[in-house]
């Protein structure tokens, strides 16, 4: 799905990410481990090209499908490969204006289908029920859970091939965290997730491929099975030692 | 697609206007440069010995810009001393003495004497603080260095107190409480704990200040006495504004006393340059120093 | 014993200076009032200047009328060119050397001090480029003088919120363009009006920039940009300094600072109002 080549990446003169090479596999959920601090982000950001929005500069070959990622427009490759940040943002407007202006960008008028669209969405993110009398009321006064499972139901809006996650669970509670893992293990036939995480455990019960990065190399990228039992680097078995 | 059209306009027009403000600005500079030149060239330093006056039409027009950069220091130096003074008793005042509420109001009060416009205090200035230097110093006519002085350390006032509120704040918020629990009285820890905390900063705030006096033209123009003599506290004196304001409508353009109106400006513009410089670096330096 | 001096000395000094600000400041208001109010009426703010000199009777219609139009066209302007730098600075520029030179543009207008707006106006539009004495030709000046204060206030609101709305935008796909017009202006749209709003307050009240470049004694109301105006600052320095009329200049700077005033008090209001949200 994912081709990566000798993805070099950082700001100005400073180096984070020194020569990656790997494939994200279609259809499954991937997640990225590794301290804080090692690059795990800055990975997710180059996948999207969001790192040069911030000022830093990409260089490798990523290919996405096949196609170069640097030759499709910026808009093109984030609506196929969406992005769901660490803290739930909600748009200040109606929980439906929230999802409409995307699709509306992205070209869908008709209302009928639109009003299809926002609850296909609310569905799969296992947003709608809780909210589906409620579409009009500002989406700011969701709760961070909630904001956090509207995050990806817009994501979802855009159709994409694949989503990147930023430790989305992070800011929220053992009840969210565990709808949101539930919510990506139902949709992984129908998209791809990349979900970074420094929470091993949650890396244990909902990946299928382990990433696992320090210092801005990878060093390893195994089936999760694999990787929790015999995990081949020094770094990744003291950190499973302390799970 | 007309996305993309109407999106390329969008980002056109937001393009166009951040050249347009650069451009405003170095078209600006240029300006005032290119109409230096000709009182550069043929007067040079003459405009800024000490024995030169300021006589543009006399039978032998002599073009002395000390005068008038003396006074504009020299107020806008009374300015910001009367604004410190003031101004950070004020806050201290405010934030020590009053209830929270009453505080914030006249803060917000203090907002609006911002908002007064320059004439405005000129005028006050005028028909109370020079009628009243002409009654009770039985001077001549009230007009002089002090008056204004005293009308920028006024407007100054809003500025100062302020930026001295919030660092006030900050500080009280870091260091009050430790050095309560010591034992200390809330003005001893003003005096020997905050206030230099916040001494940086004020220092940066003040530069500003002196920045802003120093462009500052009706109100100084209408209680200074627009004299160009070496200015004297009591005595009129000039500032490089009013002079330029005063004398700009009755020159030809082209001559030599208009190119020397455009080298005092770009001598004030020095000086400011200079001044939000050095506050720049403050500010800077005391960044740093906070992290 | 030396600290409860030295107590006694700080609470003293503090609150008597701080007792003296607020009492001038409130000063400020109250005597232009008090004396303005004298002359104020329905009649003085319809009519037109009269008596002999003029303004020493009639009112100050013109004037009023003036200082709108400067202020509005002005702010226009200001406001259009100052919000999309501030829009280019927070959005566009990322370390790239173009975005570096207009901040530092803007930096360097806020430090220009007001006459010399006015002085490369005269020289540069009258002169040079043939402009008339005219209601544009001093809307443009002090234009200029409004745009740095309202990309200074523009570049904060718009930093504020906007930054991470645009980041969520444009990871899904959307153009920076349709994420400003769909979403961020319009969430901000009320805060950079009430800054244009306070660019016009400012814009009114100056007097340097207008002084050789459109301001006259007397005019009519303007009819066109190419007319010249009266100002209202300008009236009110005119009567003063040529010793015109006293009671008329009071009545000139309470009308002046009650339409500053309101303008700011609203724009407080409306931030007060939308904090709560």
């Amino acid at each position: 799905m994912l081709n990566i080549e000798n993805l070099k990446c950082g700001f100005g003169k400073h180096e984070i990410l020194h020569g990656i090479s790997l494939t994200i596999p279609k259809g499954q959920i991937t997640a990225i481990v590794g301290q804080s601090g090692c690059g795990k982000t800055t990975f997710l950001k180059s996948l999207n090209r969001m790192v040069e929005e911030e000022g830093g500069y990409l260089s490798g070959a990523i290919t996405l499908e096949g196609t170069d990622i640097k030759s499709l427009p910026k808009e093109e490759l984030r609506r196929r490969v969406g992005m769901v940040f660490q803290q739930p943002i909600a748009f200040p407007h109606s929980i439906e204006k929230n999802l409409s202006y995307v699709l509306k960008y992205h070209g869908v008028r008709d209302k009928k289908e639109i009003s299809e669209k926002i609850t296909e969405s609310l569905q799969k993110a296992r947003l709608y029920n809780e909210v589906k009398d409620q579409l009009k009321k500002s989406a700011l006064k969701l709760s961070g859970g909630q904001k956090q499972r509207l995050a990806i139901a817009r994501s979802l809006c855009a159709d994409p091939e694949i989503l990147l996650l930023d430790e989305p669970c992070s800011a929220l509670d053992m009840k969210n965290t565990i709808a949101i893992e539930e919510t990506l293990l139902e949709l992984k036939k129908q998209y791809t997730f990349v979900i970074v995480t420094h929470n091993l455990a949650q890396a244990k019960r909902i990946a299928d491929q382990v990433i696992f990065m320090d210092q801005g190399k990878v060093l390893e990228v195994t089936e999760k099975e694999q990787f929790f039992a015999n995990p081949a680097s020094e770094p990744a078995k003291e950190q499973i030692q302390y799970m | 697609m007309f996305k993309k059209l109407s999106d390329k306009f969008s980002k056109g027009i937001i393009y166009l206007a951040a050249f347009l403000v650069m451009a405003l600005m170095a078209v600006m500079l240029i300006h005032i440069v290119k109409e230096s030149i000709p009182a550069i060239s043929q007067l040079g330093f003459k405009m800024f010995l000490p024995s030169t006056e300021w006589r543009p039409v006399s039978q032998k027009p002599q073009y002395g810009l000390l005068p008038a950069i003396a006074g504009t220091l020299y107020v806008s130096a009374i300015a910001v001393v009367l604004a410190l003074i003031f101004g950070v008793a004020c806050a201290c005042f405010l934030d020590y003495y009053l209830p929270k509420k009453v505080a914030s109001v006249f803060l917000a009060f203090i907002d609006l004497v911002a908002g007064i416009p320059s004439v405005i205090f000129g005028f006050i200035g005028l028909t109370v603080l020079v009628k009243a230097f002409a009654t009770h110093l039985h001077m001549a006519a009230g007009q002089c260095i002090l008056a204004a002085g005293i009308v920028l350390g006024i407007m100054l006032l809003p500025f100062v107190i302020s930026t001295c509120h919030e660092s006030l704040q900050t500080a009280r918020k870091t260091y009050e409480f430790s050095a309560i629990t010591l034992g200390f009285s809330r003005e001893f820890t003003l005096l020997h704990f905050i206030l230099p905390a916040i001494r940086p900063g004020i220092i940066a705030g003040a530069m500003m200040a002196f920045g802003r006096a120093l462009g500052e033209t009706m109100a100084v123009m209408m209680v200074i006495g627009n004299s160009p003599i070496y200015p004297k506290l009591l005595g009129r004196g000039q500032t490089l504004p009013a002079l330029t304001a005063l004398e700009m409508g009755s020159i030809e353009y082209g001559s030599l006393h208009l190119s020397v109106l455009y080298v005092a400006n770009a001598v004030l513009l020095v000086i400011l340059f200079i001044v939000l410089g050095i506050s720049y670096l403050l500010k800077r330096r005391l960044a740093t120093h906070e992290n | 014993m030396r600290t409860k001096l030295q107590k006694f000395f700080t609470r003293l000094i503090l609150s008597i200076l701080g007792l003296c600000v607020i009492v001038i400041t409130l000063f400020l208001f109250l005597y232009v009032f008090r004396k303005g109010k004298k002359v104020f009426s329905l009649s003085f703010l319809l009519d037109k200047p009269a008596g002999v000199p003029l303004g020493t009777a009639g009112g100050i219609y013109p004037a009023l009328m003036g200082s709108i139009y400067l202020g509005a066209l002005s702010a226009l302007i200001g406001g259009i060119l100052g919000i999309g730098a501030a829009i280019y600075l927070v959005f566009y520029s990322t370390g790239k050397r173009f975005s570096i030179l207009v901040n530092m543009a803007i930096t360097g207008l806020s430090g220009i001090p007001s006459i010399l707006f006015g002085l490369v106006g005269y020289t540069l539009l009258i002169y040079r480029f043939g402009l008339s004495r005219s209601l544009l030709c001093s809307s443009l000046c002090v234009a200029a003088m409004i745009i740095p204060f309202v990309a200074i206030r523009a570049k904060k609101i718009l930093d504020e919120k906007g930054r991470e709305y645009m980041k969520t935008s444009l990871s899904l796909g959307l153009s920076r363009e349709y994420a400003l017009r769909k979403m961020i202006l319009p969430a901000c749209f009320v805060e950079l009006l009430g800054t244009v709003a306070l660019g016009m307050a400012y814009g009114m009240g100056a007097v340097a920039p207008i002084l050789y470049t459109g301001a006259v004694m007397q005019a009519d109301v303007p009819h066109s940009l190419s007319d010249p105006f009266m100002s209202l600052p300008y009236h009110l320095y005119i009567l003063v300094n040529n010793g015109f009329s006293l009671d008329y200049a009071y009545g000139t700077a309470f009308v002046l600072m009650l339409f500053l005033l309101i303008i700011q008090l609203i724009c407080k209001f409306i931030t007060y109002l939308r904090k709560d949200n």
